[in-house]
């Protein structure tokens, strides 16, 4: 929905002041309601769709394939689609980027070892199938839900192959499943001295700035960047607000991600 | 599918780039670690790009070393008129290149780019120029960092710091002169005195992990302060010496 | 009739004029016998050159590491900058059938003096033109680069013999120290005799060539930056592996594993180089002219006293630069020569107005000239 200028001056107002009053009625540091369902793909390892209640949808799917690890650098290879929007589009090559990058720099290798020369390769396929507001959260939520219920193929070979050349083989039909620690991604909004978590599309609308913060391992971690939420409403920050922003995360993350695993 | 570009002279397609064998002891001078940090050194010019409306180039010099440079130079076209449909407001364009060497990976480049705009966003007076473009165009000449193949930090505060000296070249209204201020691997653009921030990146993690975000600010404005010193010291002796030409070409 | 009607005479800043009516703006300045340039009709720019400290071969390159750059050239004409940097790669040659060492025979030397386009190696050009835009190249860009990569390769400027890897071997003793041995370093050397590559590769040279304000015609500057660039290229010496230089390894490919393929890899050295050897009777440099006929329409008006009948109908001038002077001359020349006159490639096109004997006579007798002055700054 395309706001007027005097709705969004209105709104502005609102989001600026102390508390903030957001449109949905949510407190600062208080997500949407998202409804997560994972595992209904049957051809891929893991999967996971996400629903958050402004119609927001996300589907990732993971698969995975047996590479000999000496040679492929990259254990883990990210595609972003996003509906209505070009794949060359600073949104959707920024996302990628960002999510490459995480996920490359951030997960352990080790976690993926199959033998000492072969390892999965994780494919990650992203579709976001309607977006309303900044999909990265989204996308990193059902990443995170999709590689916790991934389901991998067990070895039965012997995991040392460096002198006995062997290719691994796998069980008929049982699977192990993958244990892996995984990044989250938070935007943040700030609005004049307030920071609100998960901004809905017309608070982004409104927002001075926004905050990108990387929650992985109980910390938060690289990439922290500002990010632009608008165009029209952008402005500077003060460095308590940027403080303010990784505060929230800090105290919120472990109750997101507690939610997620459950 | 095999799509050949046939806009450009590509060469054989079975040939591989050089590799250069790492292994070997390589001649390097130990860097010097110099105890001060944050010693940088900035080489300003305006005006060297005459078909663009601004334009400027850098050159600084690391903290760590001589071998620590970065080469950039800036060019503003615009504001000029936009087809399309009606815009209240111009429409701010970053553009990023690699003149020589092409290390970055794209996806980095379109990361860094979409920072860029939404920090000259907050900062160009972008109501002034309704109807038209402004597109800023950088052009990576050089970028080494002894141990790295690149380094992402020092070339985006040099973006930074080169966009905001072309805008003033152009003519283009800020707000304000923006910098950028860098601190072990964080990065913040800085207005109003360091009172504000419009832009933060910290693209990997650093040493100094435990330290407070506030504290990293306060140093990264240090550094702030030390290279808007310089750029606007630049921009008032350019003036002077133009008026020192007006003032020649008045006396004849 | 009472009352007449006034004319006021327009005025035009010269750039504005420039912009609107170039031929205007060139007639009224060569009457006052200069060019919308304020040059001289014969003169050229002052060209700067700097090697940029870019390539990691040269002595005191900034850093030499993560770099592949192997020659480079800032050069400065007028306002205008071109950015040359040579990046190589290695391509395997086709090997033909006979015996490595008859290529070492004399008939065939002979055979590579005498010079055809098959034993003439080139560089793969690539040249960007800065003009605020973004997208695929222009034609201005896909034409230089085509006729940089022609002119390179039909002038013979670089022989494939100077492409030529001579490639070492690197052995590690039992100390675990390597060492590489180069064929023409110690020919007496048994390891560097024992192995003979089976295979053969030539370097690849990348030109990238960025244009920053573009400022009149391109294609003599762009090639003069690029011949800098290329004499002071330095090429890495090249080994592989001595465990590597007897091996077979099996690689699968797609299922079927039996497929057995030697790997080299070509691994440079990033301490030791060799100059790009040009062939130096063949360095040549790039001048540009246009022919412009004087309209006496269009002259200033001048004293009776000093009126020449005999005044010339058309102009040679040199080293195009400037909006009216490229907007307003059709008929060009160009011309690469070296000091001695030995033209390796002229173009002349005739568009309006006419070139006569003498002036192309006149523009081979400045570029011989221009080529001279240029060849000292190498």
């Amino acid at each position: 929905m395309v706001l007027s200028v005097t709705e969004k001056l209105y709104l502005h107002e609102s989001l600026v002041s102390n508390p903030p009053a957001r449109p949905d009625g949510r407190s600062a540091d208080q997500f949407r309601p998202i409804e997560i369902f994972t595992d209904f793909l049957p051809t891929s390892n893991g999967s996971s769709k996400i629903v958050a209640s402004d119609g927001t949808e996300c589907i990732v799917s993971a698969k995975c394939k047996v590479v000999d690890h000496t040679l492929e650098e990259d254990l883990i290879e990210v595609d972003v689609d996003i509906a209505g929007h070009r794949d060359d589009s600073p949104l959707v090559q920024g996302t990628l980027s960002v999510l490459n990058r995480v996920l490359l720099s951030q997960i352990d290798r080790g976690s993926l070892r199959l033998t000492k020369k072969y390892s999965f390769k994780l494919y990650i396929d992203v579709l976001v199938l309607s977006s309303y507001s900044h999909p990265l959260t989204l996308i990193s939520f059902a990443i995170y839900s999709a590689l916790n219920s991934t389901l991998l193929p067990t070895l039965i070979s012997s995991d040392d192959d460096l002198d006995v050349a062997e290719l691994p083989t796998f069980h008929d039909y049982d699977l192990t499943k993958l244990t892996i620690k995984v990044p989250v991604l938070f935007t943040v909004a700030v609005c004049g001295k307030n920071v609100i978590v998960d901004p809905a599309s017309s608070e982004s609308d409104v927002a001075n700035n926004g905050i990108l913060v990387t929650w992985y391992d109980g910390k938060v971690t690289a990439p922290v960047r500002t990010l632009g939420l608008n165009e029209d409403y952008v402005s500077g920050i003060t460095p308590q607000s940027l403080a303010d922003g990784l505060k929230l995360i800090e105290d919120i993350a472990p109750k997101v991600v507690k939610a997620l695993d459950s | 599918m095999n799509i050949s570009d046939r806009r450009r002279i590509l060469g054989p397609s079975n040939a591989k780039l050089l590799t250069f064998d790492k292994s070997g002891p390589v001649e390097i001078e130990p860097i010097s670690s110099s105890s001060v940090p944050n010693s940088t050194s900035m080489y300003i010019e305006n005006g060297l790009i005459c078909n663009a409306n601004g334009s400027s180039y850098l050159e600084v010099t690391g903290s760590t070393s001589e071998a620590d440079r970065t080469l950039m130079l800036t060019s503003v076209y615009g504001p000029r008129p936009s087809r399309g449909a009606f815009n209240a407001k111009a429409t701010l364009s970053v553009q990023f290149k690699e003149v020589t060497l092409e290390k970055i990976p794209a996806g980095e480049l379109k990361e860094l780019c979409n920072f860029l705009s939404n920090v000259f966003n907050a900062v160009i007076n972008l109501e002034r120029y309704p109807k038209s473009g402004i597109d800023v165009f950088l052009s990576l000449i050089h970028s080494s960092n002894g141990s790295q193949l690149y380094e992402l930090e020092s070339i985006i505060s040099t973006c930074v710091n080169g966009i905001t000296l072309a805008l003033i070249d152009a003519g283009i209204e800020i707000f304000d002169t923006v910098s950028a201020g860098i601190y072990e691997k964080h990065i913040v653009a800085f207005v109003k005195n360091g009172t504000e921030i419009v832009g933060f990146w910290k693209g990997k993690d650093s040493a100094s992990e435990s330290e407070d975000i506030l504290s990293i600010i306060e140093q990264c404005k240090l550094d702030y302060l030390k290279n808007r010193k310089a750029m606007v010291e630049y921009l008032v002796r350019c003036n002077d010496k133009e008026d020192h030409l007006q003032h020649e070409v008045t006396k004849q | 009739m009472k009352e007449a009607i006034e004319i006021q005479p327009m005025t035009f800043h010269p750039e504005v004029l420039a912009r609107i009516a170039p031929d205007l703006s060139m007639q009224r300045h060569l009457s006052l016998g200069l060019r919308p340039s304020l040059r001289a009709l014969e003169e050229f720019r002052n060209v700067e050159i700097s090697d940029g400290q870019l390539s990691c071969g040269s002595q005191n390159s900034v850093n030499r590491t993560g770099n592949n750059i192997l020659g480079s050239n800032v050069l400065k004409s007028g306002k205008t900058m071109v950015i040359t940097s040579i990046t190589g790669g290695v391509v395997e040659e086709n090997m033909s059938v006979h015996n490595p060492d008859e290529e070492e025979s004399p008939e065939l030397e002979q055979a590579v003096g005498a010079g055809g386009v098959e034993d003439h190696g080139c560089v793969y050009p690539v040249v960007e033109v800065e003009r605020g835009r973004v997208g695929a190249p222009t034609d201005e860009e896909m034409n230089l680069s085509q006729r940089i990569y022609n002119s390179v390769l039909h002038t013979g400027l670089i022989s494939k013999k100077a492409l030529e890897v001579s490639v070492g071997v690197r052995s590690t003793n039992s100390d675990g120290q390597s060492s590489v041995l180069y064929p023409d370093a110690d020919p007496s050397n048994a390891l560097a005799q024992n192995f003979k590559p089976r295979r053969k590769w030539s370097y690849v040279l990348y030109a990238k060539i960025q244009v920053f304000s573009r400022d009149g015609p391109l294609f003599e500057l762009c090639w003069n930056s690029l011949l800098y660039a290329l004499a002071n290229t330095q090429l890495p010496r090249a080994f592989v592996d001595e465990r590597t230089t007897d091996l077979k390894i099996p690689v699968s490919m797609r299922g079927r594993s039996a497929a057995i393929r030697e790997t080299f890899d070509i691994l440079c050295d990033p301490n030791e180089f060799q100059p790009l050897m040009l062939s130096k009777d063949r360095l040549a440099f790039a001048s540009n002219f246009a022919v412009v006929d004087i309209d006496p329409e269009a002259q200033l008006p001048k004293d009776d006293d000093d009126m020449q009948v005999d005044s010339p109908k058309s102009v040679l001038l040199a080293d195009i630069q400037g909006e009216a002077e490229e907007a307003s001359v059709f008929s060009t020349l160009s011309a690469v020569t070296d000091a001695k006159g030995n033209l390796k490639h002229f173009k002349a096109v005739g568009g309006g107005s006419k070139i006569t004997m003498e002036m192309i006579k006149r523009s081979i007798a400045l570029a011989k000239l221009r080529a001279s002055d240029l060849n000292k700054k190498l």
